[in-house]
């Protein structure tokens, strides 16, 4: 995580399930990436695998979209996605 | 409504490669139980947490050992029963943390006993290790 306000677009769309160790990667980065200025947005992700975020409240915490093109505009100039 | 109990039990060998099949098991039960699609989905989660739990820490991803996963259905709910001979801890010991507590530390781990918890309506433990650790819990039909 060397560049300064790195923004990640994480494409769930193929994603067909989710545990709370696939969670625990997204939860042990966020923080880090944010102190940088950059953030994750997860992108696309199918209602199955959205109920287990939902579960541990992170629609909350992580910025989440319908698809990767709208997470990546919310990206502002400057930010590399 | 009549009074029944029908009971299910699968025996796995403890490797996470089993862990889908655990959750088709309990996919399967819980439709036939009459639960929703959408619970049917958030309970075998909780089973895949606890039994994750179990071969990962009780069994130390040790594959040789076995896991059986016992499901009772009856008219006011479904019970899973995760059984193991494991080295057994005691989760009621633990406090699960806040999720933004846990970001803050920057830990990848300690979910699974907050979704377990989130998600059942009823979780106990039995612990005697090396000799049998049961996890059992319930969850409730809506009325």
């Amino acid at each position: 995580m060397n560049s300064n306000r790195a923004g990640f677009v994480v494409d769930c769309s193929r994603l067909s399930y989710i545990s709370s160790a696939g969670l625990g990667v997204f939860m042990s980065f966020i923080e880090e990436i944010r102190e940088a200025g950059g953030d994750i947005k997860l992108a696309a992700i199918v209602p199955k695998v959205y109920q287990v975020f939902e579960v541990l409240g992170f629609p909350a915490l992580f910025e989440i979209e319908d698809s990767v093109d709208a997470a990546a505009a919310k990206f502002g100039k400057g930010q590399g996605v | 409504m009549a009074s029944y109990e029908r009971t299910f039990t699968l025996h796995v060998p403890s490797s996470t490669e089993n862990l889908a099949l655990i959750r088709d098991f309990v996919s399967n039960v819980g439709s036939q139980a009459g639960f929703g699609e959408k619970e049917v989905a958030r309970i075998a989660l909780a089973v895949d947490e606890a039994c994750a739990n179990v071969i990962e820490h009780a069994y130390g991803s040790d594959n040789t050992f076995e896991v059986t996963v016992r499901a009772t259905i009856d008219p006011e709910q479904i019970q899973f029963e995760i059984i193991d001979k494991g080295r057994g801890f005691d989760p009621s010991q633990i406090q699960p943390k806040d999720v933004e507590e846990l970001i803050r530390q920057r830990k990848s781990g300690g979910l699974g006993l907050r979704l377990i918890r989130t998600i059942m309506d009823d979780v106990q433990y039995q612990i005697v290790p090396g000799e049998k650790n049961e996890l059992k819990m319930v969850k409730k039909r809506q009325q």
